[in-house]
């Protein structure tokens, strides 16, 4: 494993950690959940500026 | 992260080829996507499946990597062709679950039923009803004892009558009624055939 790989595999737990802790703390104190960005323009712009990994939902209102 | 409402973006699913919904991808910071997940999962199995990703594992670029060691294994064929499926390449997803039919033409996987019938479906999404019905008649010929030889009756029947073929899709779900008369989905044929039923003498009181 390159350095380079290992720095993005660190970046990446670390970014699901944050994912994780992020909505067990939302659970009991606030109910609205994730800040989701709402265009991908957006998720790109903090993904340059964090590094992290982006999760991009693809929904419907059905 | 990012929502992303399909039918308002349209620019950005067609960019992904994102075809069903939900799907998510799992991006590089860059923007380029590591894999997606189709489909609604249950929160620990999409965690793992989200680890993996960032891990590089059970990706479609980890399972293309293995195609020169595991090429000629029914399975691995099964699961490429199910990822280029997911990831809307369907030309290469038709080419690899043919591959999975010729590998193990005995069905001792018990997943070429399944690859034949995407095809036929994938071939009937395009309209080539012919193709669908090639393919669906296949398991039909080959695999009386697979899980989806009933549904391929169907399959041809809904290729009629996709085709305008009403009278003969009509026939094909009369006989899958009265073949398969307990059937989960014979109420469905039956169903099918009234309604055809209907717009067949609909059509001829017109044309009296």
């Amino acid at each position: 494993m390159g350095k380079a790989a290992k720095a993005w595999g660190w970046t990446a737990v670390l970014a699901l950690t944050l994912v994780v802790s992020a909505c067990q703390q939302a659970k009991p104190a606030a109910p609205k959940g994730v800040a989701w960005n709402l265009t991908l323009d957006a998720a790109l712009a903090d993904a340059q500026k964090t590094g992290r990994p982006i999760l991009l939902d693809f929904y419907t209102d059905w | 992260m990012a929502k992303v409402n399909a039918e308002v973006d349209t620019a950005t699913s067609a960019k992904y080829r994102v075809r069903a919904y939900p799907t998510i991808l799992v991006l590089k910071s860059d923007g380029t996507e590591i894999d997606r997940l189709l489909g609604y999962s249950r929160a620990p199995d999409f965690m793992q499946q989200v680890e993996d990703y960032l891990a590089g594992r059970n990706t479609l670029a980890a399972l293309e990597s293995e195609i020169a060691t595991k090429g000629n294994d029914p399975e691995f064929a099964a699961k490429l062709a199910d990822k280029y499926y997911g990831h809307g390449y369907f030309d290469k997803a038709r080419t690899q679950y043919l591959r999975v039919a010729e590998l193990d033409p005995k069905n001792a996987t018990g997943q070429v039923d399944d690859a034949l019938y995407t095809v036929a479906r994938m071939y009937r999404k395009e309209k080539d009803y012919e193709s669908a019905r090639k393919y669906a008649q296949m398991i039909i010929d080959r695999y009386p004892t697979a899980d989806l030889f009933r549904p391929a009756h169907l399959e041809i029947a809904g290729a009629w009558r996709r085709q305008g073929e009403w009278t003969t899709a009509r026939k094909l779900y009369l006989d899958y009624a009265k073949r398969f008369p307990d059937d989960e989905d014979t109420p469905y044929a039956r169903e099918q055939a009234d309604t055809l039923a209907v717009k067949i003498a609909a059509k001829n009181g017109k044309g009296a």
